[in-house]
């Protein structure tokens, strides 16, 4: 038993963190255009460190590792604001190579195609099955090809040629592009059934380790804030009001985490206890990231209201992270009617 | 990151589940006091002879000198069997003993360790004072040396089942003029001393556990002091050493056991309505979020458990496990009142144990370092916040 990374997934991790905070600082999003957070040939960059197929098997063209790793890197990803429709990328090549749609996968795995990811609205649910019907917010439809599609029965990677767009939306997030679509008896182009591969419950690990992402970058930002900004002669952070938001925020952080290694290995390994640990690990990871972000406000003050910080981008980041893979109270639902695990 | 344990270590919790099945006290815990240090002797007594005793003490002292996973193993299937917790043995398992290994001298080992193991004595602690709480340095007692002994006034309170106690952990002042860190010595003090007057306190829950303790000229030998003189503070601290992050083990259990239950009674329990406690929307909510906390209660406690083998040093987790815990236990422990409804105000009914869990809940985040004094810690030792 062993919770933490081992030195090789410590590696993954340096390695994602080290290149993201080069290539992709948040503080460039102050000064420069906010979208695409990604481009295509980003895009292919990534796609060439093997971060689409980490924990694709490689059997089915993957880099090999499972999703534990797969984890730790969008944990960095969520820290650097990247878009949530990397997760679609994911999910999208496990359910082509799941299919035995090989060339598709590749093509999303070698990151030539582009997929966006989307939410059901919540006025009026969608049906999501070998055919897909109702009304969806797709988040990162600009220039891609196909859209991931998942609730809890299931996965469908839809072409996005087959849906009709109904309209282009404003995003509360300013790095994201938002529009609404709608199928109506669309043929899929594969669809996977939650019994025959746990997609939903995986892209719920990876949202949920994009909050946690979330929850320590703000954590930091606060920490680092709350020493240098001086007020009545002291740091702020001397103050206990302060100094206990922090503190409560660390805890956050560490609960999340921890929770995170541990549904990581339970949804492989137990599947009994997978729904159970993977519902617990999203409300848990919701409420850490908006409770730190919106504490991160409050602790940078006037100037943590104004678009000249980046606090309000984790703010805003936090809420649309929530609507992806089930609310806190979807999954709050699912935590209190799962079997205790042995 | 793995949660796998090896075959001999899956043989050793088979043994561990086996003799606790066949050896733990069938009856509970009597309530009365003198009675509850009886009952806890004997089983210190029956885990001596199974060759259970002290799983964290080294060998040589007459522990088991158990593995980190050995320990969290023991401690799994002990929580799970529910056999009775430590009480009055806490003390000597867990702070005197390891603070005698830690710093004691070959005579005081030998002297003190052995009963501890056998189910001999009872320890208690004299640390906090009536002007010293979450400022424990800034304790009072004063010790004045004169020839071989310390002539020892002052009182100190908190004393956990301090009359049914045979020695006491005592943090005495033997340097007035020295930095209120640097004047203070850790003792040993016999319960029986003259000069010295017990009080019990009656807690909120109804307990009489705690105590005041009065000293008035107590002599104790100058060589019951451990660890050298005016070096308590370190002393004190030196137990931590033994920590290896599997003590939350017992509490993480018994506070997703309590959730479980009180899961159950939810799908029980009607309401003023007639609808299941269950049914009802704020309180689905919340058993819901706590459920999800007390999980990863598990999942921080195996974390802190790995970060532990790794570093070999206690790490922030043991503030924030800590507050974590006592804070959701609270919580827990005020929603069941919400779910047993007008039952609550019966403390003697059925449901009982739920308001008496409710009103022994506020002595965790008090006892041990109060959540704030944990959140400062967490805020300045393990995030760098300053002073």
């Amino acid at each position: 038993m062993d919770l933490l990374p081992t030195e090789e997934q410590q590696q993954i991790l340096d390695t994602a963190s080290n290149y993201l905070g080069n290539e992709f600082p948040v503080q460039a999003l102050l000064t420069t255009a906010q979208r695409p957070r990604l481009n295509h040939d980003q895009l292919k960059q990534l796609a060439g460190m093997g971060w689409i197929g980490i924990g694709l098997p490689d059997t089915l063209g993957g880099v090999g590792y499972g999703l534990s790793e797969e984890a730790l890197l969008f944990a960095e990803l969520g820290r650097y604001l990247m878009p949530p429709s990397l997760v679609g990328s994911v999910l999208a090549a496990r359910t082509a190579a799941v299919r035995g749609h090989d060339d598709l996968a590749h093509a999303i795995l070698d990151g030539t195609l582009r997929v966006a990811i989307a939410t059901q609205q919540s006025s009026a649910p969608a049906t999501i099955s070998p055919t897909v019907t109702g009304n969806f917010l797709v988040f990162e439809a600009e220039g891609a090809d196909y859209i991931m599609l998942t609730d809890d029965g299931g996965a469908a990677l839809v072409a996005l040629s087959d849906l009709q767009q109904v309209s282009q939306e404003r995003c509360m997030d300013p790095t994201l592009d938002l529009t609404c679509w709608r199928g109506d008896n669309t043929t899929t182009t594969c669809f996977v059934t939650a019994d025959q591969d746990a997609i939903f419950l995986r892209g719920t690990v990876l949202i949920s380790a994009m909050l946690l992402g979330i929850a320590e970058a703000t954590l930091q930002r606060s920490v680092d804030y709350a020493q240098a900004r001086e007020q009545f002669g002291k740091p702020i952070g001397s103050f206990q009001s302060i100094k206990h938001y922090c503190a409560e925020m660390s805890i956050r952080c560490e609960c999340v985490r921890a929770m995170l290694y541990y549904a990581s290995i339970t949804l492989q390994q137990q599947p009994s206890a997978g729904p159970l640990d993977t519902s617990s690990l999203k409300a848990l990871a919701i409420d850490a990231a908006q409770e730190n972000a919106n504490t991160a406000v409050q602790i940078h003050g006037g100037m943590g209201y104004t678009q000249e910080m980046d606090i309000h981008l984790f703010v805003k980041r936090a809420q649309v992270l929530e609507s992806l893979f089930g609310s806190e109270r979807f999954h709050l639902r699912q935590v209190l009617s799962a079997a205790a695990p042995p | 990151m793995n949660l796998d344990f090896t075959e001999e270590q899956e043989q050793f919790r088979e043994r561990v589940r086996d003799w606790l099945e066949e050896n733990k006290p069938q009856e509970s815990r009597p309530e009365d006091s003198a009675e509850g240090r009886a009952f806890d002797l004997a089983w210190q007594k029956t885990l001596y002879k199974g060759g259970w005793a002290g799983i964290n003490w080294p060998q040589e002292y007459g522990g088991q000198g158990f593995d980190t996973f050995q320990q969290l193993i023991f401690l799994m299937e002990y929580a799970k069997s529910r056999a009775p917790g430590d009480h009055y043995r806490f003390n000597g398992l867990n702070l005197a003993g390891p603070t005698i290994i830690a710093c004691g001298d070959e005579q005081q080992k030998q002297t003190y360790l052995p009963p501890i193991l056998k189910g001999d004595v009872i320890w208690c602690q004299g640390f906090s004072e009536p002007g010293a709480g979450s400022d424990l340095a800034s304790l009072k007692t004063r010790a004045v040396i004169d020839g071989d002994d310390m002539i020892v006034t002052g009182s100190k309170i908190w004393t956990s089942w301090a009359r049914f106690a045979d020695w006491q952990q005592l943090l005495v002042r033997t340097d007035p003029d020295a930095p209120k860190h640097k004047g203070i010595s850790w003792v040993i003090n016999r319960m029986d001393n003259p000069g010295m007057e017990i009080r019990p306190i009656h807690d909120m829950a109804g307990g009489t556990d705690l105590h005041e303790v009065f000293y008035d000229e107590v002599r104790i030998p100058v060589k019951n002091i451990v660890g050298g003189i005016n070096n308590g503070w370190k002393v004190s601290m030196a137990q931590l050493s033994f920590e290896r992050g599997t003590a939350f083990m017992p509490s993480q259990i018994e506070t997703w056991n309590r959730m479980e239950d009180l899961l159950h009674l939810a799908n029980q329990t009607r309401l003023e309505d007639g609808r299941l406690a269950i049914e009802d929307d704020h309180i689905a909510y919340q058993l819901a979020k706590m459920r999800a906390e007390t999980r990863s209660l598990l999942a921080m406690t195996l974390m802190g458990i790995s970060r532990n083998e790794r570093t070999g040093m206690p790490g922030p987790e043991g503030s924030m496990l800590k507050l974590f815990q006592s804070e959701l236990y609270k919580r827990i422990s005020i929603l069941s009142l919400q779910i047993v409804g007008a039952e609550r105000s019966r403390l003697s009914g059925m449901a009982s144990e739920w308001p008496k869990m409710f009103l022994g809940s506020f002595a965790n985040t008090l006892g041990g370092g109060t959540s704030e004094v944990m959140r400062n810690i967490i805020g300045e030792r393990h995030l760098g916040l300053p002073k």
